[in-house]
């Protein structure tokens, strides 16, 4: 589906990213829709969006995790595709950024102690509008939460 | 300016005593004993003040260092879901300030952020350790337009409808603009001053003393430190210093900061008249956090009686959610040193037209300037309908 010379571009009108303590936090501005990645989906985002080739982000993600080069191809695929479905990213035209093919010429934006593989994830979270609109209500403060799951231990 | 616990008591209701250690800076050999704090407290009611004094960041992050000790679990999970949503917020907020910041430095505008994540980066060092809930920019008066096109093009549009004639004579008479995406993102409050007009406190960033600051690895270029003290300062004294986590943000950058120039600081607000507003922040710093005293030669010596009433009546409402509000034409004339700030906020405060007067009467063009002679007729209708009604709050 997605082929190994493939290039993708950070749709960077409507989406911008930044990595925070090894999180790449990504925010759709026309939906105002937040995605999180870490660990793997976290370096296979800073590598798509340098302008990697898809063959070569699977690479440097099997080099990083020491895992199968086939299973990081088999599980970068529908992270590359959640991502277009998503409008985060969209095929490069030929002309954008063009980095080393090295896998381990560009540091990784993950937390390096981290290497316990997991395929890339990339969580979504759509309440975003709700909660920059209002701060969120405390809990029940006549019953509050800890009576209600039946801890007694409050003072 | 008091010692730290020579003469200011708390009333020490044990959920304000713990806010009060969760508010300060850390200080070596001087922590509270966590057990002592929290064994009689009433988490219900600590949640509630946190949320209201924007101190839950601050909150968690103390009860995380006692290790939790004499935490009720829920409490513990309610505080750890308000911190996820709050990282995820204030992330959000920042990325968003961020690109806006990039285009509009491409369209050769330099926009100075302030309060939001410039705030928690320079006060804290830690984006996560104040809430906040939008975007404060600011540019100067003749990159208004130009800001407002660029942010229109990147999908922002005004929050305040108002006609094209009220757009502009908005633009003229007011200090800034609130702007939102229409998936309802984060406001950003374009300013291009940092203080309404009514408030006189014409505070503009001294450009020798900017400094950058790095925010998600980005290096953002912000007021210097003596100014962003004295915008936090009168931000809270407009806000009438209602929330203890602006008494913990001027602590927290007095601590952090030991670079600041204190001479430079108080010439500057003595310039502007905001002496005793720097004085108010510094001496609630002081006596309820325990900040170090100031430097500079008149607000270490400050004998200013004002200063301390105010202190106390800010405490005591501080401690006290069912006190009476604070009438804020009186804090603010109260809160100014200089006769004629005084004079100049009862005549703005008269005759100077608001967001409601602007869209009550859609004047054309040339007759906006009526929009001051209206004003005090509006005032006074108010003043009117008020006793007529036998009081109470409009």
């Amino acid at each position: 589906m997605h082929g190994p010379d493939e290039r993708y571009a950070v749709r960077g009108d409507e989406v911008a990213a930044k990595s925070f303590d090894g999180e790449v936090v990504v925010v759709h501005l026309g939906t105002c829709t937040y995605y999180s990645a870490s660990g793997s989906g976290a370096d296979a985002w800073t590598w798509i969006e340098e302008g990697r080739k898809l063959g070569d982000v699977a690479a440097a993600i099997a080099e990083r995790y020491d895992i199968d080069a086939d299973r990081a191809r088999r599980d970068l695929t529908p992270f590359v595709a959640r991502l277009l479905e998503e409008g985060l990213i969209a095929p490069a035209n030929g002309d954008g950024p063009l980095v080393s093919s090295s896998p381990s010429a560009s540091p990784s934006p993950s937390i390096a102690a981290d290497t316990d593989y997991s395929p890339p994830e990339l969580h979504a979270y759509r309440d975003m509008a709700d909660l920059l609109a209002l701060d969120p209500p405390l809990p029940e403060l006549d019953r509050p939460a800890w009576r209600v799951a039946g801890d007694d231990e409050q003072g | 300016m008091t010692s730290r616990d020579s003469t200011l008591r708390t009333q020490g209701t044990p959920e304000f005593e713990l806010l009060l250690e969760s508010a300060k800076p850390p200080i070596d050999g001087d922590a509270a004993d966590p057990f002592g704090l929290t064994g009689d407290v009433d988490w219900a009611l600590l949640l509630d003040l946190a949320v209201e004094h924007g101190m839950v960041p601050l909150v968690r992050r103390w009860l995380e260092g006692t290790g939790w000790r004499g935490v009720p679990d829920a409490v513990r999970t309610w505080l750890d879901g308000r911190h996820e949503e709050n990282r995820r917020r204030n992330r959000l907020l920042t990325i968003e300030l961020l690109a806006l910041l990039d285009r509009l430095k491409a369209a050769g505008i330099e926009a100075i952020p302030f309060k939001g994540p410039v705030a928690a980066s320079v006060c804290y060092g830690d984006l996560e350790a104040r809430p906040f809930g939008d975007i404060d920019l600011l540019v100067a008066p003749a990159d208004v337009r130009g800001a407002m096109e660029v942010m229109a093009r990147s999908g922002y549009a005004p929050l305040i409808p108002l006609s094209e004639t009220q757009r502009a004579a908005f633009l003229r008479h007011r200090t800034e603009y609130p702007l939102q995406r229409p998936a309802r993102g984060g406001i950003v409050d374009l300013h291009w001053e940092l203080f309404h007009r009514q408030f006189c406190f014409p505070l503009a960033p001294d450009r020798s003393r900017m400094r950058e600051v790095e925010i998600a690895g980005q290096l953002v270029r912000t007021m210097g430190n003596e100014d962003q003290l004295l915008m936090l300062c009168a931000h809270a004294t407009k806000h009438l210093w209602v929330r203890l986590e602006w008494i913990a943000s001027v602590a927290w950058l007095v601590a952090r900061h030991a670079e600041i120039d204190w001479e430079l600081a108080e010439a500057r607000a003595g310039s502007l008249g905001g002496l005793r507003m720097l004085g108010l922040g510094l001496a609630l710093a002081h006596d309820l956090l325990g900040s170090r005293p100031p430097r500079a030669p008149a607000l270490a010596e400050s004998t200013d009686p004002v200063i301390a009433k105010l202190v106390i009546e800010v405490v005591g409402r501080l401690e006290d959610r069912s006190a009476p509000p604070e009438d804020w034409l009186r804090f603010y004339l109260r809160a100014r040193e200089r006769r004629r700030d005084r004079a100049a906020i009862l005549i703005r405060t008269a005759v100077i037209p608001t967001i409601g007067d602007w869209r009550m009467l859609d004047l054309p063009q040339p007759l906006t300037g009526l929009h001051y002679a209206l004003r005090p007729i509006r005032l006074l209708g108010r003043g009117v309908r008020h006793l007529r009604s036998g009081g109470g709050d409009e």
